[in-house]
């Protein structure tokens, strides 16, 4: 019971003590007023381009076995040889008869567009061991010194297939399981003025090469008399790669990115001697490299770059050390003019922000590496017009 | 007994430093929000009373008031605020609590007195946030303020006479202006950056009082503080960096010049009329805040009747009854070629506690602060208690010896 004063003013500042610690516990829940508040924001957003100190050109070994695309030709400075190997024996039966043989390849393009002309191609027969995961022009198989076949008319037509009836003595020897059968080499002579592009093995039956078998073949019936039937059938390719040798001399002032031998390039940005060095948080960077259209360089259709960082700077002292030493990030394509790559590296550019340790550098690269051969020219950090040389901007927010 | 008390004391005083929340908006500018010192009488009286020659609930921001008090006296307060904030058309509510006063006033001699205390001058306590948009991203900006400003002080006031008191108090006072920034991206997280600024001021600080009573009706009072000299440390830390800077200089701390007047016109019947400006220099708002601040200029006219103490008085002559207005032009910069100031009513009434040990002040404030082409509109009301107990709490009681 509450009878004294003083019993009335103990529950009384009970009551108040609730209430206060209800009422008082009202937040604003909206930003009204937020102009009023303090002084001007301590986060400021700055901008900062910043330019390439370093840039190289690098040929990663890396194999295009693996890519959907076979190339032959001579074209834009590119020569371009097929490499196939064939093991029938994994397809045909225990007693067979190969009668004939035929080679097709499925076109899929021609470069440049609007060939006409038939070239000719000359097909070699490989006496190395090779495999499509491995083989580049640096340890590439070496083939017979007299040509298995010479001449065989290649039609330029983009869709039209190479077919071509392969000696008999050859096929019969790989049908029985020739264990040196390393396949053969499909070169251009020098009449061949364009880039055949032939669909690969790894794009699926129907369009991957083939080597179709015709004969008979033997087997035993249900009263166990040996019977004959028609050989029908075809065998994909085991390895099939091609290979290619740029012969595009340098630019002065430009740097060249090839699609399908792999050249990429390479460039350096010292983002810590350009920021403070203290409290910056990066918003937005942006990476851009200017494409040179009005050189003869340029071929084919390179339109999709992706662009990637390094684990290591060892690349900025040794550009061999860079083997597979790569993160790759993201693809971009050009902008709607075709003249500008711009890349979006905010993620890798904080990274180096917070850990300068980190900048190792970023290289760009065709996202279709191992596709039809291609290259185009870019401005490097040397160009005489400097509106067009690499550039890293970074959007950041320091204090001031 | 004591304890009991003490424990009532304890109870009243602790929900002012549990209960923290955001208040006025204009009040991150610089060190915070400016408070009414000397308690809620004075807050009553619409913030004056530099001339208010008794004891009861005096402003001691004049030393030389401390001179009157006739015995020890303790005086604890604290608030209540509440903020309607409106701008582009829209409303919003915040609540805070603060603390008001902590003093301690005693006499050495009849004529030396001597206080000491814990003032708060300034707070601020407030978080706002915004969606801004930078070019690529669209990012929350949450800001948050804390800090304030509160002096140490010792105050010694002199009756030299019946007609002149003269007082000074010597405080060390501490300014701290705590800022967060928070930009949170959307939605990425890794992005996100926080900076952190903890402003620290520490000086001295002198107040320098007078009050002269020419007549016993009328009385004049001034208190001058010269500007202030001290060192700012800063620490520092920005975007997502682990480590923390810091750094130190000397600064520099406002003055302040304030005068008023009390006249009983009537028997118990108080008319007071209070004015101050400050002394603002660049600077003066912090280490990095290179703002120019404004002249703060306060104006207070607040009418009292004073409580009546007898065995044939009711209990409603015993409490005290006041109210007054205000106009406060703060020091805030100027945004718009506007300034800041409020402008308001106040009311108060003093409840005398039993056997005269004491006081409950309390006190409500209404008025309007800043306009919304300077940044918001506020509409605040403030409630404002203060416990004053005179020595008799601290007296040990006789023991009763049985016959």
């Amino acid at each position: 019971m509450i009878n004294t004063l003083r019993q009335k003013l103990v529950f009384t500042s009970l009551c108040l003590l609730v209430w206060l610690a209800f009422i008082g516990c009202t937040q604003r829940e909206t930003s009204i007023g937020a102009d009023a508040a303090g002084p001007p924001s301590e986060a400021q957003f700055d901008t900062v381009a910043v330019a390439c100190t370093q840039d190289t050109v690098w040929h990663p070994k890396v194999s295009n076995g693996l890519g959907l695309s076979l190339q032959w030709g001579d074209a834009g400075n590119f020569h371009a040889v097929c490499l196939l190997r064939f093991l029938p024996a994994s397809v045909l039966p225990d007693s067979f008869r190969v009668d004939s043989n035929r080679l097709r390849l499925r076109g899929t393009a021609t470069l440049p567009e609007g060939t006409f002309a038939p070239g000719l191609a000359t097909i070699w027969l490989i006496t190395d061991a090779w495999s499509e995961d491995t083989v580049r022009v640096d340890n590439m198989p070496g083939y017979e010194a007299l040509p298995l076949m010479e001449n065989l008319p290649m039609n330029a037509e983009a869709t039209d297939s190479f077919d071509v009836h392969l000696p008999d003595t050859l096929v019969e020897r790989w049908a029985a399981g020739d264990t040196m059968n390393w396949g053969i080499w499909i070169e251009p002579q020098d009449t061949a003025e364009f880039l055949r592009e032939f669909y690969s093995g790894e794009s699926g039956i129907g369009l991957a090469p083939a080597l179709f078998l015709y004969g008979a073949q033997y087997d035993t019936n249900d009263e166990g008399q040996w019977e004959e039937s028609v050989l029908d059938t075809f065998v994909g390719p085991e390895d099939d790669a091609y290979l290619a040798w740029d012969r595009q001399p340098p630019l002065d002032g430009r740097m060249m990115l090839t699609q399908g031998l792999s050249q990429r390039l390479l460039l350096y940005f010292p983002v810590e001697s350009v920021l403070p060095d203290y409290g910056v948080s990066v918003v937005h960077a942006e990476f851009s490299i200017w494409a040179d259209n009005l050189t003869d360089a340029n071929f084919g259709s390179v339109s999709l770059f992706k662009n990637g960082t390094l684990k290591t700077d060892a690349w900025r002292r040794d550009l061999d050390s860079t083997q597979t030493d790569q993160i790759s990030i993201a693809s971009y394509p050009f902008d709607a003019n075709n003249e500008k790559v711009v890349f979006d590296v905010t993620a890798v550019v904080s990274d180096w922000v917070q850990n300068p340790e980190t900048n190792t550098g970023l290289f760009v690269a065709a996202s279709g590496e191992a596709q039809a051969l291609g290259r185009r020219v870019f401005y490097n950090r040397l160009a005489q017009d400097i509106t067009v040389v690499p550039e890293l901007r970074i959007w950041y927010l320091a204090a001031y | 007994m004591v304890p009991r008390r003490l424990l009532i004391l304890l109870l009243l005083v602790s929900p002012w430093h549990l209960v923290h929340a955001g208040g006025s908006m204009y009040s991150a500018n610089g060190l915070g929000e400016p408070l009414v010192v000397g308690g809620a009488r004075i807050v009553g009286l619409g913030g004056g009373g530099f001339a208010l020659a008794d004891s009861h609930g005096a402003n001691f921001s004049n030393p030389a008031l401390v001179a009157l008090i006739p015995r020890t006296e303790v005086r604890l307060g604290g608030r209540l605020a509440f903020w309607s904030t409106t701008s582009a058309g829209e409303t919003d509510a915040d609540a805070e609590t603060g603390w008001q006063a902590f003093q301690l006033c005693f006499p050495l001699t009849p004529i030396w007195k001597l206080g000491l205390g814990f003032v708060p001058l300034r707070r601020m306590d407030v978080r706002t946030f915004e969606w801004k948009a930078y070019e690529y991203q669209a990012y929350e900006e949450r800001r948050r303020f804390t800090g304030g400003e509160t002096v140490a002080q010792i105050l010694s006031g002199f009756r030299f006479s019946p007609q002149l008191s003269l007082g000074v108090a010597v405080g060390y006072a501490f300014r701290r202006q705590e800022r967060w920034t928070t930009i949170d991206f959307s939605p990425t997280d890794w992005q996100d950056a926080e900076f952190h600024f903890d402003d620290t001021w520490r000086g001295w600080m002198v107040n320098i009082g007078a009050l002269v009573q020419p007549h016993p009706r009328l009385s004049f009072g001034a208190v001058f503080r010269p500007r202030q000299q001290g060192n700012w440390v800063t620490r520092y830390s920005y975007a997502n960096q682990d480590s923390v800077a810091e750094e130190e200089e000397s600064g520099s701390g406002p003055g302040m010049l304030g005068a008023g007047v009390a006249w009983e016109f009537l028997p118990r019947w108080m008319a007071l009329v209070d004015g101050s400006v400050g002394q603002w220099e660049k600077g003066d708002l912090g280490p990095r805040d290179d703002r120019t601040p404004v002249q703060p200029v306060w104006f207070s006219v607040g009418v009292e009747r004073l409580a009546r103490y007898g065995p044939r008085v009711s209990t409603w002559q015993k409490w005290g009854y006041r109210a007054g207005l205000f106009y406060r032009q703060h020091y805030w910069p100027e945004q718009n070629g506007e300034k800041v100031a409020d402008i308001g009513g106040a009311v108060g009434v003093s409840i005398p506690a039993p056997n005269r040990a004491g006081a409950f002040h309390l006190a409500a404030e209404v008025g309007q602060r800043g306009s919304e082409s300077f940044g918001a509109r506020e509409i605040f009301t403030r409630f404002s208690l203060m416990i004053e107990a005179n020595e008799l709490w601290f007296q040990r009681p006789e023991p009763r010896i049985p016959k």
